[in-house]
């Protein structure tokens, strides 16, 4: 990918700028990555939909919850070195910038410093794991995205142990809870706009019940899942559901699409030969087989 | 009967997809006391039409379960909802739709459900993909694998008036007879290709093989 990172400081990196002043004011320590690139996404998306304000703020879905462009972002205002309490980067100001370095007018100005104050008195204490939760279930763009965000938070708050919910609502038992939560997907599955994906799911989706039939063990079912949601969103969905994405990360993404098609469609093939051949067959096929030997006949 | 077989792919096509009697004759054939060999090509062939075929029988049905789930209908399903699932639901533009009405009329009563549907469905689909794997799992193990050690340019040009492929089969099935101290002889359930019209005597006139041995139901009942 090319580092197309801007060097001028403007609205997007103002928001950046104020987002970690004011998070290290109420929490008064580092914040993660993950942390501030979701809060800034959440600003932008009250500056959008409660001030009618578009600052031109790159964002996009990717499996759970929304993401910034990061690269599309001068990273002139903010310092990011290794995390030293926890895996990964830790988010600094760089220096102390004077407002009138940033390239913003007054009044989108005042906008900004109101929703990012706004952000952090709701967020700014709240773990990743809970802006995670706020994001999915707030601001999916739809019903599908948010069954398999709360089939996958389900499968986090499985006792691995004892291969059981530990939440209520457990009727069914553990594994009818998880048939019920893919019955919820297939029925919300946007099947036209996701059209690209829509043969991949449906094997993808056979596979997690097969999987379930057989007893899988839940952490096999997790990553299975976590897996195709990665796919997906690689393929589908921050195609679909961004703004502010530029044509030249749009064409980047578009270039890897059919590795990530060509992946999951391999991982689906290896674990559902694996469960294929430890279950056995039911019966179906045996009653028409004579009409199955004419198909097969007729497309050799 | 000589004691070393070489397989075409149509062998394999027909031990791991065709049901009884293409089926069993391509066992009883492969369950014989002699040496197969098959071609890391013959292989990667079955493999393609083994991944284009079943996954596409499988995708079609699980694509018939999301049509039935989209449709109105659920709980139990009466005469007349399973006529307009087989007449309106079942998209006849689907890859197996025909065989599916087949399926609908020798197996499925009314009175039963949408979700029992679904599932029978989903074991059809699945029972397609498992019988492919088991047998080619099982062929697997009455087979070895073979490299060809030699060129033979004077058998290809013996052989240019076969398809490429069929050519190559034949020149890997030569090398076999060439290095083995054992009599050979090619297997194929495609007759067409490798037996009829003069094919046999310009195979076994221009290579080591020592006969051709056909598999196909149609051509045993010739026979």
């Amino acid at each position: 990918m090319t580092d197309e990172t801007e060097t001028e400081l403007g609205e997007s990196e103002y928001l950046g700028y104020l987002m970690l002043e004011h998070l290290y004011e109420v929490d008064n320590r580092p914040v993660s990555r993950s942390k501030f690139w979701k809060l800034c996404c959440i600003a932008d998306r009250s500056l959008v939909e409660d001030e009618g304000l578009d600052i031109g703020f790159p964002r996009y879905w990717y499996k759970y919850g929304e993401l910034a462009a990061v690269h599309d972002i001068s990273r002139e205002f903010f310092n990011a070195p290794s995390a030293r309490f926890w895996s990964g980067q830790e988010f600094h100001l760089d220096r102390e910038i004077p407002p009138h370095e940033f390239d913003v007018n007054p009044p989108v100005r005042e906008t900004i410093q109101q929703v990012v104050k706004r952000t952090v008195d709701r967020f700014g204490k709240s773990s990743v794991d809970e802006i995670k939760a706020h994001q999915y279930r707030k601001q999916a763009p739809n019903d599908f995205i948010e069954s398999y965000s709360r089939m996958r938070a389900q499968f986090e708050a499985v006792n691995l142990n004892q291969q059981e919910l530990l939440v209520e609502h457990t009727d069914a038992g553990t594994d009818g809870y998880f048939e019920q939560m893919l019955d919820e997907m297939l029925d919300t599955f946007p099947r036209r706009r996701y059209g690209d994906v829509l043969e991949l799911y449906l094997r993808w989706d056979d596979t997690m019940r097969l999987m379930l039939e057989a007893d899988a063990d839940f952490t096999e079912l997790h990553d299975f899942l976590d897996f195709f949601i990665e796919k997906l969103s690689e393929i589908v969905l921050r195609f679909e559901h961004n703004s502010n994405i530029s044509a030249s990360r749009l064409d980047a993404w578009e270039e890897t699409r059919p590795v990530s098609k060509e992946e999951l469609a391999e991982e689906i093939s290896a674990v559902r030969r694996e469960y294929l051949l430890a279950t056995e067959p039911s019966g179906e096929l045996e009653k028409v087989k004579h009409e199955y030997d004419k198909l097969v006949s007729r497309e050799l | 009967m000589s004691e070393t077989g070489f397989l075409d792919k149509s062998v394999l096509l027909g031990f791991c997809f065709r049901t009884d009697p293409h089926h069993a004759l391509c066992r009883e054939y492969l369950e014989a006391d002699k040496e197969y060999y098959i071609t890391e090509e013959i292989d990667r062939a079955f493999e393609t039409n083994r991944e284009r075929m079943t996954q596409n029988h499988s995708q079609s049905i699980t694509l018939h379960i999301k049509d039935i789930r989209d449709s109105p209908h659920s709980g139990p399903l009466g005469m007349d909802d399973l006529q307009d699932i087989r007449e309106n639901v079942l998209f006849s533009g689907n890859n197996v739709a025909e065989f599916l009405e087949r399926w609908y009329e020798l197996s499925v009563e009314s009175g039963i459900t949408a979700s029992e549907l679904e599932d029978r469905l989903r074991y059809f689909a699945r029972d397609i993909e498992r019988q492919a794997y088991r047998r080619k799992e099982e062929f697997d193990t009455l087979v070895t694998m073979w490299e060809r050690e030699d060129d033979y340019p004077e058998v290809k040009e013996a052989l240019s008036v076969m398809s490429a492929e069929d050519m190559f089969v034949c020149v890997d099935a030569h090398d076999v007879a060439v290095h083995l101290d054992s009599t050979t002889e090619l297997a194929t359930a495609d007759e067409s290709d490798f037996i009829e019209n003069g094919r046999e005597t310009l195979i076994l006139d221009n290579t080591a093989l020592d006969e051709i041995v056909g598999l196909s139901v149609t051509g045993r009942n010739e026979n």
